[in-house]
């Protein structure tokens, strides 16, 4: 077995020691709380199984998640970390919502210059903490970081001010038309057309990081700059395209839940999603074609917090810590790094063997 | 009589995270007073053996013993209480400093306990200097010193650790020959007073004339231990190369055509305004190599990173086949015809954790050949990765091994198939053989010339006199930002006069060195 293997194999028992050890954490977690630990346990791990309507709820959970993963994704690629997913995937929902109660157009047509609408938007948001970082140097982790207070902020005014329906009875904005939700696609569940969108952008980011030439370009700029330059590569085009891209991609995420879940604008504050899409980034480690699985999962751990919440005594900021856990053990590069460097000696001094040196 | 070694190293095998056993079952045992020479190939496995002893990097297997004890060595500070100094081979200094403050950082003289007593620091530094005879100005900044200069500082620093054992690797790779002469005279003196020098090293004559015994490794193992008295030089390169080899270089004369490269007035000043290069002159030919010699950091590098355009553009004028580089982007001046091998080669040269296939497309995964519709033609990009593999000899796994899991000649050589392959009009070649094996040096080596017979112009900058000697047809030698001298026929160049000029002790006249451009 040479190095290569080793490496994979070790990523891999990486990513399920770590989703163990914290599940049993959980377990532990929910003996201590719990006065019927046994039945809160099987809640918390079979009960998503149990109806449909609960299966329904991690793909409708997942289904955004997907998005901003995938964003993220490629935003992350270049070796630049932007923390802006929430404010972009809150801009394309906002955004989204102007159309989709402002315009009258036919039902298939609508959605989509909704979402275009929202992602589009989101892209030029995006490029904000990208030009900041090229002409000023400004570190985008900050610029990204606090540019999400302004987008939420001014989004609350621009809903307040100008889309506001007053017969609503809170602070929402007007019915959106029949024509500009998304369909559903399963009775008796809440997924929606959205999950075929998510599909389409999950395929096309893997494709568009792994084998196209800008893909190609993002990639190579992620792992080291300087090669990128020295090889002619334009650089600041790379990194305003890239977050670009990936904010348009968080964006006609936004653009989609509000569609597909809500009949009108009603964010008070940014969903998680944002967030939960840098997590689902780190988990799937960049790779959009792990996003899908990395966001199901988060899904299912959510939906299983959910059902115990209601059916004992455990709350679900329970599954707050085990989401803590997964990702630190996850992300921890030397997490494991003892074996992994014993069994790449061992793998090495065999190979000397084997050459008979 | 194992009670006579002031240190021993036995079995200490080493291997890194990559899975690249750097040293195996390697056996050192260096007596009490004596000047130790270990020697062996670039990637013999002797830089990983001292960074072990000085405990910077761990071992998987064997024990160390000093005076015959065993120790556990955890951090280069556990071996520096042990009495171990080292001088790396890349000075760790602080540049900003001066040299004194250098010298005590981290055991500074304490004024009634907490202020730093920099008088006492000062007067500490130079009792040292004059102790060992080493003349160095303990107020200068080091940032001013030359290089020669740098490593007496980095030698005082492990003095004034009470260092009993020290280590120098490659400690004459950066020196002038009459820098070299200088060191060895103050080497010979610390071991009179009593220190054990360890002298690494691969240049055979140096180790002859310093040092009592020799330890020879090769390919990660130790192939020996012997005085150095009964040995001929031959002989020990026999041990380190396992074959009857040194490095003879084919070549037919160079059949030089109308000029490529232009270089003129060519004049750059660092962000504090101090020049870096001042009035370089120079043109290189059809079908031949130029090489570029002097002491690091003497303008070489900023040189070739402007022709390359990593530099933005300064005073002056840089052309290749006649077109101005000036406001061109490195794509640009790449679509020229010119290629780069990088000095540094993690730093540009490889994407560490990318396959050998994206590694090798770097320059040209945008032509049709390789692209369609903005789609990688994977099957093309295997071809021609599996092509460069066999003919430049890279040794790995498959085409989808990350580039950080090979050795460092194969690193270079992929750096080396990317760089040749495209057929050049111009090649910038910075120090191509750089810490790599010798069968990968001889491999670039000759690869250069057949690039050079090929009708490519290769500018050669190297800090290895042999390389530069044995490579260039003509040759040109930068003091200062200065071109000191233009030689132009290599073969009848000595190491002496070289080493003049690099100093900086002769010049020729303008007239002579104008001679470069070939009266164009």
């Amino acid at each position: 077995m040479g190095v290569k293997q080793i490496e994979k194999i070790m990523d891999a028992a990486k990513t399920v020691a770590a989703v163990l050890l914290s599940f049993m954490a959980t377990v532990l977690l929910i003996c201590l709380v719990s006065s019927t630990p046994l039945q809160t346990v099987k809640d918390f791990f079979m009960g998503p199984f149990q109806t449909v309507r609960r299966m329904g709820n991690i793909i409708e959970m997942a289904i955004p998640i997907c998005f901003t993963g995938c964003g993220i994704c490629i935003m992350y690629s270049t070796g630049h970390i932007n923390m802006g997913s929430s404010g972009y995937f809150y801009a394309g929902g906002l955004a989204a919502s102007v159309l989709a109660y402002g315009v009258l157009l036919p039902a298939g047509v609508h959605p989509l210059a909704c979402i275009l609408f929202g992602g589009v938007i989101t892209a030029l948001i995006a490029a904000i903490p990208a030009v900041l970082c090229i002409q000023w140097d400004i570190n985008e982790v900050v610029s990204s970081l606090m540019l999400n207070y302004i987008w939420v902020y001014l989004g609350t005014w621009i809903l307040r001010s100008f889309m506001l329906d007053p017969t609503a009875g809170f602070n929402a904005s007007k019915a959106y038309q029949e024509s500009a939700m998304l369909p559903r696609l399963l009775p008796g569940t809440r997924i929606h057309a959205g999950l075929l969108i998510a599909a389409a952008v999950i395929v096309f980011s893997w494709l568009f990081l792994k084998k196209t030439k800008w893909g190609y370009q993002i990639r190579m700029m992620g792992v080291n700059s300087r090669f990128a330059i020295y090889s002619g590569m334009g650089v600041t085009g790379i990194l305003l395209s890239s977050q670009m891209l990936g904010g348009f991609i968080a964006g006609i995420g936004g653009a989609v839940e509000v569609l597909g879940m809500y009949t009108r604008f009603e964010w008070a504050a940014a969903p998680t999603t944002g967030f939960d899409g840098i997590m689902v980034a780190a988990i799937a480690q960049r790779n959009p074609a792990l996003v899908p699985v990395a966001a199901l999962f988060l899904a299912y751990v959510r939906v299983g917090a959910d059902v115990i919440s209601r059916s004992s005594d455990v709350p679900s900021e329970i599954v707050s810590i085990i989401q803590a856990l997964i990702i630190m053990l996850v992300g921890a590069q030397m997490f494991l790094s003892g074996i992994r460097h014993r069994q790449i000696v061992k793998a090495s001094v065999r190979q000397l063997a084997k050459e008979g040196k | 009589m194992a009670g006579s070694y002031i240190l021993e190293m036995r079995g200490i095998t080493k291997v890194y995270s990559n899975g690249f056993v750097a040293n195996k079952d390697v056996n050192l045992a260096v007596r009490e007073g004596e000047i130790h020479a270990l020697v062996g190939e670039n990637g013999a496995g002797k830089s990983t053996l001292m960074k072990v002893l000085f405990g910077v990097e761990s071992h998987e297997e064997g024990d160390i013993l000093l005076h015959g004890k065993p120790v556990k060595i955890d951090g280069p500070i556990s071996a520096i209480d042990m009495g171990i100094g080292m001088v790396h081979q890349h000075f760790m200094l602080v540049p900003s400093l001066t040299v004194a403050e250098n010298i005590v950082l981290g055991r500074e003289p304490r004024k009634s306990g907490v202020l730093v007593d920099m008088e006492k620091a000062i007067a500490d530094t130079a009792a040292l200097c004059g102790k060992y005879n080493l003349k160095v100005d303990p107020a200068a900044r080091v940032r001013d010193l030359p290089v020669g200069m740098k490593q007496k500082v980095e030698i005082l620093k492990a003095l004034y650790r009470q260092a009993k054992v020290l280590i120098l690797d490659e400690p004459t790779a950066v020196l002038t020959p009459q820098e070299t002469e200088e060191l060895f005279v103050e080497l010979k003196r610390m071991k009179e007073a009593g220190h054990t020098v360890i002298f690494i090293s691969h240049k055979l004559n140096e180790v002859k004339e310093l040092c009592d015994r020799v330890t020879v490794l090769r390919l990660g193992r130790t192939v020996g231990t012997a005085d150095l008295a009964g040995l001929t030089e031959r002989e020990i390169s026999r041990m380190m190369v396992g074959r009857d080899v040194i490095l003879k270089i084919e070549k037919s004369p160079a059949k030089p055509g109308p000029e490529v490269l232009r270089v003129r007035d060519l004049n750059l000043n660092a962000g504090d305004g101090r020049p870096i290069l001042r009035n370089v002159n120079f043109s290189v030919r059809m079908g031949e190599i130029l090489g570029v010699a002097g002491v690091e950091g003497n303008g070489q590098r900023e040189l070739s990173e402007l022709i390359t355009g990593l530099l933005p553009f300064a005073r002056g004028e840089i052309a290749i086949d006649g077109s101005p580089i000036r406001g061109k982007s490195i794509r640009q001046i790449r679509d020229l015809g010119v290629s780069h091998i990088s000095e540094d080669r993690m730093t540009y040269g490889v994407a560490d954790r990318a396959t050998v296939s994206e590694n090798v497309i770097s320059d040209r995964f945008g032509k049709p050949e390789y692209c369609t519709r903005g789609f990688l033609r994977a099957k093309e990009i295997k071809k021609l990765t599996s092509q460069l593999v066999e003919e430049f000899h890279i040794k790995c796994d498959d085409a989808s091994a990350p580039v950080k899991t090979l050795s460092g000649g194969n690193m270079q050589k992929v750096v080396a198939a990317r760089e040749f392959s495209l057929g050049p009009r111009l090649s910038i070649v910075n120090q191509p053989t750089r810490g790599i094996d010798v069968g990968a040096t001889e491999f670039v080596r000759n690869k250069i010339v057949e690039l050079r017979d090929a009708g490519t112009a290769v500018l050669l900058i190297s800090a290895d006199l042999n390389e530069i000697l044995e490579l260039s047809d003509s040759l040109i030698v930068m003091h200062n930002g200065e071109v000191a001298a233009y030689l132009p026929d290599s073969s009848q160049v000595t190491e002496t006069e070289l080493g003049e000029y690099m100093l900086g002790i002769r010049r020729q006249g303008d007239e002579e060195i104008r001679r470069v451009c070939h009266g164009r």
